[in-house]
């Protein structure tokens, strides 16, 4: 419902670009897991309204079968990116599902190609901006928000600390050395934050760490802001997030446009315009917060579903 | 007590045994899975433990929070056995520890960071749980982590959970349950025991009182019985032991009575005499023995005779022993019919026999014995178509105190016996210690050593008397009887009667005959080598024993052999007696003696036997009439019958009949009437010395 307004939203650009043919898009997914076929089916379902032939193509299989003959390919994931980057062509992408940092530092040099290729992307990360208004919105009392990083992503933190100034939130960061434990620099962060943020950087927090630094802020009962529905069930009271098909939503429209006008131009890189809230009762209970519930917060921060 | 360790012993043994057995095996086997199955038990809890605690410790480890460490260890020591826990960091550090535990650096030793490592002790087992980091999904797309490193095994290893193990308790309950199963084992073993000792006393008691009985009835106590209390195979074995018992009483008391019987009829037979039923010599030997301590204690006179049939020995030979068995049967049963009431008769042996008179003086022993012999005398004895007549000799000696020992009683019993027989036989000779004929009696032991010294020493002599035609006609040859005479040491003369009785008796009669013999054939050489000398026929006595003596036998056809001329000079007289029981014998040798032209004689002819048979049956020459019928034929018309008899009978075998004893011309004129061929005597001829014999010429 929400792809269709998208649409019609998108109608009078559409008609004024009479002239635009039909054209062929090439999907590349990073493999065949659930939510990079969603990214997929919901591309294919705006596009096919408009006319456009939609290709569906695996990395794995990208070596094989040139996308050349695409006028636009859509690089679901970073392994896909990958893959499409590996192959010569000036076929413009647009990268989604990528993180922020990732792109910034390679992707777009890779896919670029010395600019012989169009790229853009749409991130897989949330603006700073946004999660600190969800940190205000949900812990009004919060003044200082705590952020481990590692060594390798230090040029974040101007980013997070502008982010959160916005709603008058203090920055509190550890930096983790690859050979140290992260105990001591949690604790230490914790000690000092009404809130950690965790931050995608695998560095700090994977599949390992992710059991302990959850514990241990509970421990300290200091809430944690994720960055995706997993996180939330694995113990961070809420999380913001993009899915799959709000990605994909925003992806086909940006094809679509490009598609329609006389030049294939892609915009700039963004982070996602559609998001989500997930929050973890349990955990709000057991810290003794109470959140707004997912709706009200993501209609208070703007979102649109 | 041995015999009841048997059956008793091996029925304990039949029930304990298999139960020990059955028992040690169940026992060592529950004792085993017991302890097997408590030591299992032990170490998956101490594993579980471990297992659940490794977890448990992650964010203590991974935070390194000591506080939340010890509390969690603290938790896990609670349980029972553990007896310590302590966490490691994942460079083997000692985080924290509660309990007891000497624990290794886990890295440093190697501890595998995959599994569960169990250190065993003998007292206790230490676990090192390695301690891994949970795994928590973070991320929504997989396109994050691609750019990442894939965390591997080490970095998700945080360290090690130690936990010791106490195996004290295990090894306590399984003392517990060794001590209890022996406990149940041996309290089984203790009633089977007990079981099996009451079986065994069932089973045995019926048989230890068996086994009395039959030793009882073996000791010969055969009235004892054993109780019925059982029915079953004991009861059959009782009433089997009682029956047999029965039986065996039964038997006993009839082998008792035979064995009575037995011994009284050894005891009779010991005593007794088989053949005539008269006590025997052993018997009578010790009544004599009463007879003569009473004599000798009460002074008592008492009679012992002694007595000897005459011409037992003829019948039995010429009859056989049957007849001679049936003699003295008859003659025993009446002399027994004779006897008074306390007097005993007693066969010793042979055809003699002994009386005991008691309290009887000499004087009514004489006539009770003469009674005695009167009747034997009178007694016929009749052995199918012959009939003979036996008379007895009798010895007697009073038995008083003087008499000495019972054997020198019936020495002198013997002795006069005798005296009796050599009277004349069928007397009754009282012996009386002064006695002549005892004197000679006592001496016949003497003779046969004088005889044989007078042998060694050539004091023996030949005389010769001559024999002579009754019609007074010479012959060619001169026919004389060579007689023996013995030279005393003391140079006097000594009869043949004095000495031959003793040599017949103690067998030197051979010897004597050889003397004779050898004697006789020098003469013949000499008479021969007398140029123009008369021929002699000389006529020599030949006794009853050289005649039955084989080696006297071929001595004398070796003489003959080595002379054979001398042959027809030889006549040899034999008694009918000498004969009798070796006829074929005696007759064989007559004829090899013939075939050398020797003649033969029979000498004595009437006054032993007198079988006429004999003279049919013996092939001799000359028959020499018993100078007792000759000696009274002038007064006794009945002796002059009997010479008639014979001579006639002598003439119808062709014997020329000789009549001895001729001591008057009356005698003679009687004799040349009757016919008689020879005469031979005092009266013809006096016996006189062989110096001239040779070379005499003429008769007197």
């Amino acid at each position: 419902m929400r792809v269709f307004r998208a649409l019609l939203a998108c109608a009078p650009f559409a008609v004024s670009m009479t002239s635009a043919s039909a054209a062929r898009v090439a999907v590349v997914l990073s493999n065949d897991s659930a939510p990079y076929q969603e990214v997929y089916q919901v591309i294919r379902a705006v596009l096919d309204d408009s006319g456009h032939d939609v290709v569906r193509e695996y990395a794995a299989a990208l070596p094989a079968r040139s996308p050349g003959d695409a006028k636009l390919a859509v690089a679901v994931g970073v392994g896909a990116a990958d893959a499409v980057a590996a192959q010569p062509g000036r076929t413009p992408v647009l990268a989604v599902l990528v993180p922020r940092a990732w792109y910034q530092k390679t992707g777009q040099a890779r896919l670029a190609d010395n600019g012989r290729r169009a790229v853009s992307a749409i991130y897989l990360d949330q603006p700073f901006e946004r999660q600190a208004l969800l940190i205000r919105l949900a812990f009004p009392e919060a003044r200082r928000v705590g952020v481990l990083l590692s060594a390798g992503q230090r040029g974040l933190i101007d980013d997070i600390e502008a982010g959160l100034r916005t709603q008058k939130l203090a920055l509190s960061y550890e930096l983790v050395s690859e050979d140290r434990r992260l105990a001591l620099p949690l604790e230490n962060v914790l000690t000092e934050a009404d809130v950690l943020l965790a931050v995608p950087d695998p560095q700090v927090l994977n599949a390992s760490t992710a059991q302990s630094l959850l514990l241990t802020s509970y421990r300290y009962r200091d809430p944690v802001v994720g960055y995706s529905r997993s996180l939330t069930r694995a113990g961070a009271l809420l999380s913001l997030h993009s899915s799959p098909a709000q990605i994909g939503r925003q992806a086909a429209a940006w094809v679509s446009n490009a598609l329609n006008a006389p030049a294939v131009r892609l915009p700039a890189p963004a982070y996602p315009a559609y998001f989500s809230v997930s929050v973890n009762e349990q955990v709000a209970r057991s810290l003794g917060f109470v959140v707004p519930p997912e709706g009200e917060l993501e209609k208070r921060m703007g979102g649109e579903r | 007590m041995a015999y009841s360790l048997g059956i008793r012993g091996r029925v304990i043994g039949l029930a304990v045994v298999p139960v020990a057995i059955v028992g040690v095996l169940l026992l060592f086997q529950l004792i085993a899975g017991k302890i097997q199955d408590l030591d299992q038990s032990l170490r998956t809890r101490a594993v579980s433990i471990a297992r659940q605690l490794a977890p448990a410790v992650e964010y203590g480890v991974a935070s390194g929070n000591i506080d939340v460490l010890q509390n969690l260890l603290e938790k896990a020591a609670i349980e029972p056995d553990i007896r310590g826990a302590a966490v490691f960091a994942d460079n083997g550090e000692w985080l924290a520890q509660v309990g007891m535990g000497a624990w290794r650096n886990p890295l440093r030793d190697g501890m595998p960071v995959d599994r569960i490592h169990e250190v065993e002790f003998a007292d206790r087992l230490v676990y090192y749980a390695p301690i891994t980091r949970t795994e928590v999904v973070v991320d929504d797309f997989q396109a994050v982590e691609s750019g990442s490193a894939v965390p591997d095994r080490r970095t998700r290893l945080l360290g090690w959970v130690g936990l010791d193990v106490s195996r004290d308790a295990t090894i306590r309950s399984q003392r517990k349950a060794i001590l209890r199963s022996l406990g149940i084992l041996f309290a089984g073993l203790a009633l089977s025991l007990y079981l099996a000792w009451r079986i065994g006393r069932q089973i045995t008691r019926p048989i230890l009182a068996l086994t009395h009985t039959v030793s009882r009835i073996g000791e010969g106590h055969l009235d004892a019985r054993v109780a019925q209390t059982g029915r079953a195979e004991l009861g059959m074995l009782q009433r089997g032991i009682n029956h047999m018992a029965a039986h065996l009483q039964t038997a006993q008391d009839q082998m008792q009575a035979k064995i009575d019987q037995a011994t009284a009829r050894l005891v009779y037979q010991a005593s007794h005499d088989a053949l005539t039923g008269l006590i025997n010599r052993r018997e009578f030997e010790q009544r004599l023995e009463r007879l003569l301590q009473s004599a000798i204690q009460h002074d008592r006179s008492h009679a012992l005779c002694y007595m000897d049939l005459d011409q037992f020995k003829v019948i039995n030979d010429s009859c056989g022993h049957a007849a001679g068995d049936e003699l003295l049967r008859q003659l025993a049963l009446l002399l027994k019919s004779n006897l008074r009431e306390r007097d005993t008769l007693a066969r010793l042996g042979g055809d003699e026999f002994a009386l005991l008179l008691e309290n009887c003086g000499l004087d009514d022993a004489v006539q009770v014995a003469d009674l005695f012999r009167a009747e034997v005398q009178r007694f016929r004895f009749k052995w199918g178509d012959r009939i003979f007549a036996v008379g007895m000799s009798v010895g007697m000696v009073a038995i008083t105190r003087d008499s000495g020992t019972a054997a020198n009683l019936l020495s002198a019993a013997d002795a006069a016996c005798y005296v009796a027989k050599d009277r004349g036989r069928n007397q009754i000779h009282v012996y009386e210690s002064r006695d002549l004929d005892l004197v000679r009696h006592r001496g016949e032991m003497q003779w046969v050593a004088r005889i044989q010294r007078a042998i060694e020493e050539h004091r023996l002599r030949l005389s010769w008397q001559a024999i002579r035609r009754t019609d007074g006609s010479v012959e060619r040859t001169r026919h004389v009887e060579l007689l023996l005479r013995m030279v005393d040491e003391d140079g006097s003369e000594i009869l043949p009667m004095a000495f031959i009785p003793a040599a017949e008796r103690y067998y030197v009669m051979p010897a004597l005959d050889q003397w004779v013999i050898e004697e006789t054939l020098r003469l013949c050489q000499r008479c021969a080598a007398l140029p123009g000398g008369t021929g002699h026929l000389f006529g020599l006595n030949l006794s009853g024993a050289s005649l039955k003596d084989p080696a006297f036998r071929d001595m004398l056809l070796a003489r003959l052999e080595a002379n054979p001329a001398l042959g027809p000079n030889l006549c040899f007289e034999i008694t009918e007696t000498a004969a009798i029981g070796n006829l074929s014998v005696v007759n064989a040798f007559i004829e090899a003696l013939r075939g050398f032209g020797c003649s033969f004689a029979l000498d004595d002819f009437g006054s032993g036997l007198s079988s006429f048979n004999y003279l049919k049956n013996l092939r001799v020459d000359y028959l020499k009439i018993d100078g007792a019928f000759v000696r009274d034929i002038v007064v006794n018309p009945v002796d002059r019958a009997m010479v008639e008899a014979v001579h006639r009978i002598g003439h119808l075998l062709g014997l020329k009949t000789v009549a001895e004893y001729v001591e008057d011309d009356r005698t003679l004129a009687l004799l040349r009437q009757i016919g008689v061929d020879y005469v031979q005597g005092n009266g013809v001829h006096a016996p006189q010395s062989l110096d001239g014999l040779c070379e005499a010429e003429t008769p007197v």
